[in-house]
């Protein structure tokens, strides 16, 4: 069932999908087609960013598509916009996935490599970003949501909050520790 | 670290490409809707139905006493015993 999001800041005349909904109720496998060319993207990259990885982010954007195609009978045109719905339904299956892995949190990232002039021009553009990742990756997983909307998705805290269901000040909190996080884990690039 | 480095590294972290198929495979997962019809007019249904049974349930016990009494009022003129039914009858509209 398609639970309310409380997203003050977009009514039905500003939902980009809006006119997505009613082909969509109706069943048209062209408009679901519409919805994946505008948003795959952005779902998957979402869902990457928080689980780090392919094949699981796949299975999560799938997830949330035939999720939105069975469930849009039940939308209510004007509540909130649907990617914002959308977000919400893989931010949740991100969670859950993250939560049966179980994760070891840790405050390290991988060694650099040695015999460099310096340590940070040594890394190339890849070790970098494996470096990102496994940081990303050991950030507790509401923080790394709230660290993926704000920064990967470019969301408002205010829409942040509406995708996490949760107040802005706790969206807040939970971004501000998560950079405190991230800060930290990185800057031991510069000391090793 | 500023907010800005810690951006400059986050932006480089590029998730790889997703599979060519992916749209494809949700395509093929994703069954017509075909109950969106039925459950627009469930509830009409329903609420046809709900009516139908409480308007059958309100008229019954007046039909079962039509019933009744022509059966008793019948079983009195076979027995002979009309006059006494008659009085009963008198009665119980008087006390009532």
């Amino acid at each position: 069932m398609l639970r309310k999001v409380v997203d003050n800041t977009a009514g039905q005349h500003l939902d980009p999908d809006a006119d997505l909904i009613s082909s969509l109720q109706a069943g048209e496998s062209a408009a679901l087609e519409t919805l994946m060319e505008r948003h795959l993207t952005t779902i998957y990259n979402l869902a990457y960013y928080m689980v780090g990885d392919q094949m699981s982010a796949e299975d999560i954007s799938q997830t949330v598509f035939l999720k939105t195609w069975q469930n849009i009978s039940d939308w209510k045109p004007g509540q909130a916009k649907l990617i914002t719905w959308m977000r919400r339904v893989a931010t949740n299956a991100c969670l859950d996935y993250l939560r049966k892995k179980k994760p070891v949190y840790t405050d390290k990232v991988p060694e650099l490599v040695d015999g460099a002039d310096t340590p940070f021009e040594a890394l190339s553009r890849q070790d970098q970003a494996m470096r990102v990742k496994t940081a990303l990756k050991s950030l507790p997983e509401r923080q790394r949501g709230a660290v993926t909307l704000s920064y990967y998705q470019g969301l408002s805290q205010r829409e942040g909050a509406a995708v996490m269901d949760i107040s802005e000040g706790a969206y807040e909190s939970l971004l501000v520790r998560g950079r405190k996080t991230l800060k930290r884990l990185l800057e031991t690039e510069r000391i090793a | 670290m500023d907010d800005d480095s810690i951006n400059q590294k986050l932006a480089i972290l590029v998730p790889p490409a997703m599979s060519a198929n992916l749209q494809e495979r949700i395509l093929a997962e994703a069954v017509p809707v075909s109950h969106s019809f039925s459950k627009r007019f469930m509830p009409i249904a329903a609420s046809l139905l709900a009516i139908c049974l409480i308007g059958y349930a309100a008229f019954q016990p007046f039909q079962n006493n039509e019933t009744e009494t022509e059966t008793w009022q019948e079983a009195a003129l076979d027995l002979g015993f009309e006059e006494i039914y008659t009085w009963v009858e008198n009665e119980e509209n008087f006390t009532q």
